[in-house]
């Protein structure tokens, strides 16, 4: 399950299992869902994530798109899964570790 | 039929006849008018002169009497009683003569009297006398008087109505006289004689011309005198009817009337009642001019009827010109068309129709013999044709038959040995006819070793193919023997062939065998093409072969057995003539070189691939030409590694084309790679790549909504994962995808692109098959297995 914090203008998404073409669009409405009031940065919590597909690269662009770069960080994230943003070279905006 | 060419004929015949009469009738009509207006022309004169001597008689008489009473009253001084018994005498006893005057110069009668004009004139058969000079009448102002004196010669007045007399009309004569008087004569007096015009008028009109024709008087001013319409007379003279007709013509005539002219004109004008023609002349005695009118249609009335007539008989004439020509063509067609109802009749399969025999030697009684000949020869050919179909309808059922069982020896189910993943083998076939001489054959001998051979026999159609048949049986027969090597299968085999060979056939043979787990190949070439060797580099070459000749022909078969290897990624394409030797429709043959050419480009290609490639080829070529050979292809791409005999079982996955399905092939890769003590790393690259592709496939693949099979096939060896996906999605090759601007920023990013990037980056080998309808990716992931 996932879970939203929020802490003034930052939503922190804690992700966790697999993040795949079936479940993707589901996170992608409750990203937005959370995302109404006031938010003004994102930061997402990979710890539990051990496996992303595209779709999931596509909902980063997206919010990265609406928020800005600096506005948005992934942190946490697992070798597995950091090897596909390699690849995608998109590890600017990942933070590996706390 | 009939009706038409009695129509044709009559038409035809009528018409030219019609012609024909028509300008004989307007030749013979304008000949006729031209006699009839020459014969009236001379005739004119004699219908015309008795009016005319009539007239001229007429004046005369008067003229004559009159001169004479001038010659009688000059000579000598006569008394005035001598001189009124004279003229009382000549009035009464001239009934033309209505009144006389004798009028005298002034003081020429006596010297003492200055006028005497003493006048006698007739008033109701009582003649009465007058002295002219007595009254205010004033004789010498009178026009009667001084006109003939002015001109020196007797004068006739104009015509003028007597107001005192009968109201007739009259006119007078008046003659001057003369008295020698030493040299020149000296003017006495005039005389006159008042004459009627009553007896002239009477002459003219009762001149007729054929029906309604006639004649008619004018003075010398053109003053009408008679003419039937009395109301004329008088009161209208040619010129000013033909100012009131306006009618130039008529007015032409008059002038050439009074000028004193003769002449025979056409003319149409209101005077003469339509079109006519005029015969007009003058008058000796006065200049008075005679007119006499031909009504045209009189004038040309015998020749109108004569017209009439001839047309009618002309009429009658061609009528029955028309009922003769009916009947003699009806005659001529009745047997032609009862001809044309038995040919019609034989056009929808009738050949019993008596023919009715025909006497006649003319042209139709010799149609009618070709008729009867032409239907006994239908009917032969027809019965023949008969017998002929049905056995070529038998032979060609049991041709297909025939061909049936051909292709069911030669292997045509693909893939052929789909646990073998060393090699990939693909053949392909077309005899030219049903069925062929060509062959090409693939067999396992043991586990390791699998013969192949293709071969073409000499000749086409149903011998070649009973001699290719015993060529495979024979084939497959040898070489199941174990142990046997190619040289010994040939030796075998051309023995048969040659003892069992009453047609005399022979069968060029390429026979080889490859060794499965080394890729090496022996082989025997026994009067075949040389099989090409296509390199995983792209090299082409074709294969050393040495000379052998080919089986069937000699028990002495000198021959050699030659070797070579196939590396991985090897091809070797064997082929027969009808490849090579296909020829376009200018006769123009593929050749050799088309195919090492063609081969170039094919490298690396699937066996089924580069055969169809190569038919495809062929058949462009030849396109519209008739095929001339069995065409037959062999191609073996080795691909040499083996599986591990402990690898477990390949898994196979068939899902339908539904997004939902994903969970359950992630689940099962999962599972398998736990199987295969995979590391969690290695399974999500298998996962992420599957799932990539396959979601692709499913979201943009298809264009209808049906549901479709996608086919998951999943390997592993020791050190590789090989996935192969096979779907009927639309052409689709992802490796061709150019990739995403993954080196732009990330706010720049397309969101799409991303997965296809993902998968070329995660394996080891990538490629893509169009094969068919199909769309096949191979992908390759090499590991380090886990250490458990």
């Amino acid at each position: 399950m996932n879970k939203y914090v929020r802490n003034g203008g930052l939503l922190k998404c804690i992700l966790s299992g697999k993040i795949d073409t079936l479940n993707s669009s589901v996170l992608e409405n409750e990203i937005n869902e959370n995302m109404k009031e006031g938010i003004t940065s994102i930061v997402f919590d990979l710890q539990e994530v051990d496996y992303i597909s595209s779709t999931f690269l596509r909902i980063v662009i997206k919010i990265v798109k609406a928020v800005g770069k600096e506005n948005f960080a992934i942190t946490n994230v697992q070798p597995s899964v950091l090897m596909v943003f390699k690849i995608a070279n998109l590890t600017e905006i990942v933070t590996v570790g706390q | 039929m009939n009706k038409r060419l009695a129509y044709k004929l009559s038409i035809s015949i009528l018409s030219a006849v019609i012609l024909i009469f028509f300008m004989i009738l307007l030749y013979n009509y304008y000949i006729s008018r031209k006699l009839i207006l020459t014969n009236v022309k001379e005739n004119t004169k004699n219908l015309t002169s008795s009016a005319i001597n009539k007239s001229e008689g007429f004046f005369r008489v008067i003229e004559k009497i009159t001169k004479n009473i001038s010659y009688l009253i000059c000579d000598n001084d006569k008394s005035e009683n001598e001189i009124k018994n004279i003229l009382s005498n000549i009035v009464k006893n001239n009934d033309e003569i209505c009144g006389s005057c004798l009028a005298y110069e002034p003081y020429k009668f006596k010297s003492n009297i200055e006028y005497f004009a003493p006048y006698f004139y007739k008033k109701a058969d009582t003649l009465l006398y007058k002295n002219l000079a007595e009254d205010e009448y004033n004789y010498p102002a009178w026009g009667w008087y001084h006109n003939p004196i002015e001109k020196c010669k007797p004068l006739w007045s104009e015509p003028y109505f007597d107001k005192g007399g009968g109201n007739e009309l009259m006119t007078t004569y008046s003659v001057p006289f003369y008295r020698p008087n030493g040299k020149t004569d000296s003017l006495i007096g005039v005389i006159t004689a008042d004459v009627s015009l009553k007896w002239l008028q009477e002459v003219v009109s009762q001149v007729k011309i054929f029906e309604t024709g006639f004649a008619f008087l004018i003075s010398e001013t053109g003053t009408i005198i008679t003419y039937p319409d009395t109301n004329y007379v008088m009161k209208e003279s040619i010129f000013s009817l033909a100012e009131k007709f306006k009618d130039p013509d008529l007015k032409k005539v008059g002038e050439e009337m009074i000028a004193g002219h003769e002449d025979f004109v056409p003319i149409s004008s209101a005077l003469f009642k339509g079109k006519s023609w005029v015969y007009y002349t003058h008058l000796k005695n006065n200049n008075w001019s005679l007119g006499f009118v031909f009504p045209e249609n009189e004038l040309y009335a015998d020749l109108y009827k004569l017209n009439q007539t001839l047309i009618l008989m002309a009429a009658i004439g061609l009528a029955l010109l028309l009922i003769l020509i009916i009947v003699i063509s009806n005659r001529v067609t009745r047997p032609l068309h009862a001809l044309a109802m038995i040919a019609e009749g034989f056009g929808t399969g009738n050949f019993d129709i008596d023919i009715p025999p025909s006497q006649s030697s003319d042209e139709v009684g010799s149609l009618n013999k070709s008729f009867v000949r032409m239907q006994t020869a239908l009917k032969k050919y027809i019965e023949n044709l008969k017998l002929t179909t049905s056995a070529k309808e038998k032979i060609e059922s049991e041709l297909k038959i025939a061909r049936e069982i051909q292709m069911g020896m030669i292997p045509g189910k693909f893939p052929a040995f789909p646990g073998r993943k060393e090699f990939d083998i693909y053949g392909f076939i077309e005899p030219a006819k049903e069925v062929g001489g060509d062959l090409y054959d693939f067999f396992f001998i043991d586990d390791d070793r699998l013969c192949f051979a293709i071969g073409d026999v000499s000749g086409k159609g149903t011998p070649a193919a009973l001699f290719m048949a015993v060529t495979t049986t024979i084939m497959r027969a040898e070489g199941q023997i174990a142990g046997l090597n190619t040289s010994s299968i040939i030796e075998r085999m051309n023995t048969y062939l040659c003892n069992n060979n009453e047609g005399n056939l022979f069968v060029t043979l390429f026979l080889g065998i490859l060794n499965v787990p080394t890729g090496e190949v022996e082989y025997v070439n026994a009067g075949h093409n040389k099989p090409f060797v296509i390199k995983s580099n792209g090299v082409v070459s074709e294969l050393d072969t040495s000379h052998c000749i080919p089986l069937g022909i000699n028990l002495n078969l000198s021959h050699t057995t030659n070797t070579f290897k196939l590396e991985k990624g090897d091809t070797i394409f064997l082929y027969t003539d009808g490849v090579s030797e296909a020829f376009n429709i200018h006769d123009q043959q593929y050749s050799i070189k088309k195919i090492s050419e063609l081969l170039l480009n094919l490298a690396n290609h699937a066996p089924i691939e580069l055969i169809h490639h190569i038919v495809d080829d062929v058949k462009a070529f030849s396109h519209d030409t008739e095929q001339s050979d069995d065409i037959s292809v062999l191609a073996i791409q080795y691909y040499g590694k083996q599986l591990l005999k402990t690898s477990p079982p390949d898994y196979q996955l068939v899902i339908k084309n539904s997004i939902t399905n994903l969970s359950s092939i992630s689940e099962n890769i999962t599972q398998l790679c736990n199987n295969w003590k995979l590391t969690t790393e290695v399974c999500n690259r298998v996962n992420l790549v599957v799932e990539e592709l396959i979601s692709n496939t499913i979201f943009y693949g298809y264009t209808d909504t049906l549901e479709h099979d996608i086919i998951l096939n999943l390997m592993c060896d020791k050190d590789t994962i090989s996935i192969e996906i096979i779907d009927d999605a639309k052409e689709f090759n992802p490796v061709e995808q150019p990739s995403t601007g993954t080196n732009s920023a990330i706010t720049e990013r397309e969101i799409g692109g991303m997965g296809i990037h993902l998968v070329k980056n995660l394996t080891d080998s990538f490629t893509y098959h169009r094969i068919g309808n199909q769309n096949s990716i191979k992908i390759e992931i090499h590991f380090n297995k886990k250490q458990s």
